[in-house]
């Protein structure tokens, strides 16, 4: 959708000029009166020479059609957005006109109003019939205004044998009070068959926003005006000096500033490609309320983010975008979780003036595709990017339907190590629910989290049982403590300080005081047991030590074991406390706010 | 057949294997794709045998992990052991997307594991205890199909699971108001159950909290 509504906007400013041209009756066609328009040819320049300098040629020259009674009776025609302002208003009364208006420079001048159309040279007209118009280049320089009064049509008071008259208002915008404009004099142009009553200097304020003149003339024709005066920076609206951001909009899912308002959008939440390469790319619509001819006036920038490239960029840099509109691409997924998130996309007009305006989006990445750039290849998104939120030296996706286990540590027996390291997460992710049904509610990544942590520890449990055991390196320690097996190694020695009885062959191996492991562990295993040896299990469960605190009564349902971890994990982890990390789709920060699936 | 057999056996196998230290790892799952490599073969004969192959494959694997939950249910429910029989095939069903399994699923819906049998050092939540639920979500059953069940749902558990199931795959008002709709043109248990669905539907992943775990 933002795709579409960029490539509109870029239609209407590319084809908009030629269409104005096409449409406007005024600049091919006669005038009221019959006359020819003499703007509509090049020879308008010789013909006008007051208006016109050499350097202007006529496709400087705009003409808008604003035929139609303007308010026969008032003035008022401010802008539907006072603080969206231009400079100054022109309210014809009970007239039909034709406004000109022309650049003493080459393209010196935007005009605006409202959110209406900008002419290819920059002028713009409103529905109230006036003309607003703002420097966007050099804010020394004025605009010049041509009148074109095609009828004269205020005959109620009368002035003279065939000479009629009309008014037009000049007046200046609310909410410019510390503006000042001068008027210098209202030139007659053409072949004096209209005129200007008042050539005098009008100086336009808060305190006096409107001057009235008269036009008088036997015909219609041309009238001109000189503005002169200081125009301020171009205020677009209340205390910026660049155009409102339209896109990206909205509040981004998580706002810092207003985590009230936060709310789902589709507007600013960027979401990366789910597939590899090209496919795996991002892109950044981005579009100001209103645009410059000169595209390298705006300047836009991601504020602390260099790996976005801007289509349309500044001098070859792409990280720096140009133009009202325009997009930014993330070429692929970011290594890092930090990569994505909230983002300020920050537009400025440097050449205008200071200041400059801001939108936050926010960039996600496809939950369940496997396209992150490195880290173990093929497992999914979540996992490489929610990792980093609690990183673990040592763990591995698994294409197996299990929330979390560490390593082979299940399977411990007397014959061989088992992996008691490796932490591994599986199919079951991302998931919600309580850990053994007795847990804490946890969901998405904080239900990840929860799991490496749990899986932790039992890293940390069994590292503290085998510390218990001291071995020589081919005894039954070897391995460490035992678990699931009815013949245990949980023996430390009593004061005899040897295994068994002292001195005795307590398991007829031949050897005396040993604790070797025999081939077939169930029985006699050792001299381990025997004399004053001390069991280190816990009187309840015997694969728990004795020595350790037995788990809450809330986790009395489970093995110590693993009651010991869900305890362990409900101190460590809370649902949402890792949400901040989550920059999944869908997930905790996208759409709705902690919603770990769906939208 | 029998070939498919054995494919089955071995999918059902996975999980099975976790327990005994043989984790299938992601390397060696990606090996196993090696058939799909002839969908980029050059003709296009090429390329229709390798997809009849891969889909006379799925059609194999999939008939057979069906039938294989159709025999553990069967069997009855009430080995409730962590990757007992029946869990296996369920967990199978579901990683193999076997949509005709929903029926059964729902059956079987209240089918609930024994927490303390889930092998020491993995870790759970609480929707992998009620896996023929689970599995439902996981093939995205079809809200309405999950309303017409807890119409005819046998008794409170599994009016409670599959409103679980109906909160996982719906969100919670719109699941109400379906809810509230359909009791309006039912009757008698049909009704009774569609309003306790309605009435609880709120509680979310709670409601697969049984009174004793909470």
């Amino acid at each position: 959708m933002n795709a579409g509504r960029y490539a509109l906007h870029l239609a209407m400013v590319v084809f908009f000029p030629v269409s104005v041209v096409l449409l406007s009756p005024q600049v091919c066609s006669a005038d009221a009166t019959g006359n020819a328009d003499p703007y509509s040819t090049p020879d308008k320049a010789k013909a006008h020479p007051g208006l016109y300098s050499a350097s202007d040629g006529p496709k400087d020259v705009m003409t808008t059609d604003v035929r139609g009674t303007v308010d026969e009776n008032g003035v008022s025609s401010l802008p539907e957005n006072p603080t969206d302002r231009g400079a100054i208003t022109w309210t014809i009364r009970g007239v039909t006109v034709t406004f000109e208006h022309r650049s003493p420079g080459w393209g010196c001048f935007y005009a605006v109003s409202g959110t209406r159309m900008i002419r290819r040279d920059g002028l713009r007209e409103n529905s109230n019939k006036a003309v607003t118009w703002h420097s966007a280049f050099d804010n020394t320089k004025m605009p010049r205004i041509v009148l074109e009064i095609n009828t004269l049509s205020r005959l109620d008071d009368y002035i003279g044998l065939g000479v009629t008259w009309t008014e037009v208002d000049v007046r200046l915008l609310d909410g410019e009070p510390n503006l000042t404009y001068t008027f210098q004099g209202l030139s007659t142009v053409g072949d004096g068959q209209i005129a200007a009553v008042d050539n005098d200097v009008h100086e336009l304020s808060a305190d006096a926003p409107v001057h009235t003149f008269q036009v008088t003339g036997t015909h219609p024709g041309l009238i001109g005006l000189s503005v002169t005066g200081t125009i301020l920076p171009v205020t677009w609206a209340s205390g910026e000096v660049v155009p409102p951001i339209a896109l990206p909009s909205g509040d981004p899912t998580v706002n810092p500033t207003f985590p009230a308002s936060a709310g789902p959008n589709d507007t600013n939440e960027i979401v990366f490609g789910a597939g590899d390469g090209p496919l795996s790319s991002a892109m950044l619509v981005c579009e100001a309320e209103r645009v410059l001819k000169d595209l390298s006036k705006l300047r836009w920038e991601i504020e602390g983010d260099d790996r976005a490239e801007w289509y349309m960029n500044y001098m070859g840099d792409p990280r720096i975008g140009v133009g009202g509109n325009n997009f930014a691409r993330y070429p692929s997924l970011p290594s890092n979780n930090e990569g994505f998130g909230l983002r300020t996309v920050v537009l400025t007009a440097p050449a205008i003036g200071p200041g400059q305006g801001t939108q936050l989006f926010e960039l996600f990445y496809h939950r369940d595709a496997t396209n992150h750039p490195d880290g173990q290849a093929g497992s999914p998104n979540w996992f490489h990017y929610w990792l980093q939120a609690h990183p673990d030296s040592k763990i591995e996706y698994v294409y197996v339907p299990l929330l979390g286990q560490l390593g082979t540590a299940g399977s411990w027996n007397y014959e061989s190590p088992v992996d008691k390291q490796t932490i591994l997460i599986g199919t079951a992710h991302p998931a919600a629910g309580r850990s053994y049904t007795v847990g804490k509610y946890r969901s998405g990544i904080d239900n990840f989290i929860a799991t490496v942590v749990h899986e932790q520890r039992h890293r940390f449990q069994l590292s503290e049982f085998d510390a218990m055991l001291a071995t020589s390196g081919t005894d039954s320690f070897r391995y460490g403590w035992s678990i699931n097996h009815e013949v245990h190694n949980h023996w430390t020695f009593g004061p005899d300080g040897k295994w068994g009885e002292a001195g005795e062959d307590d398991d007829y191996n031949g050897v005396t005081d040993d604790a070797v492991p025999e081939p077939n562990d169930d029985w006699p295993p050792w001299e381990l047991g025997y004399g004053d040896d001390i069991d280190l299990s816990h009187p309840n469960c015997r694969d728990w030590p004795a020595t350790w605190t037995w788990p809450a009564e809330q986790y009395n349902s489970l093995h110590p074991i693993e009651g010991d971890a869900v305890q362990a994990t409900d101190a460590a982890v809370n649902e949402h406390q890792y949400a901040p990390w989550d920059w999944g789709y869908p997930g905790k920060n996208h759409r709705t706010l902690n919603k770990w699936d769906g939208e | 057949m029998r070939k498919a057999t054995h494919i089955g056996q071995a999918i059902v196998a996975v999980a099975i294997l976790v327990t005994v230290g043989h984790i299938q790892t992601v390397g060696e799952d990606l090996k196993s794709t090696e058939g799909a490599k002839g969908l980029m073969l050059s003709t296009r004969d090429e390329r229709i045998k390798a997809v009849t192959a891969l889909a006379g494959k799925y059609a194999a694997i999939e008939r057979e992990v069906l039938g294989h939950l159709q025999g553990e249910v069967r069997k009855g429910t009430t080995n409730r052991e962590y990757y007992s029989p029946l869990h296996c095939a369920i967990l199978t069903v579901s990683v193999w997307r076997v949509v005709e399994a929903e029926s059964i699923l729902i059956s079987i819906v209240d089918y609930h594991l024994d927490a303390s049998s889930v092998p020491l050092f993995a870790d759970v939540v609480s929707p992998q205890l009620y896996p023929a639920a689970l599995a439902l979500v996981e093939l995205r059953v079809d809200s309405r199909r999950v309303v017409e069940a807890i119409k005819t749902a046998a008794g409170p558990d599994q009016v409670r699971i599959l409103t679980w199931v109906l909160f996982r795959r719906s969100a919670a008002n719109l699941a109400a108001k379906m809810l509230d709709d359909e009791a309006k043109r039912s009757i008698g248990r049909s009704k009774d159950n569609l309003l306790r669905a309605a009435a609880t539907i709120d509680k979310g992943e709670n409601l697969l909290q049984t009174e004793a775990s909470k």
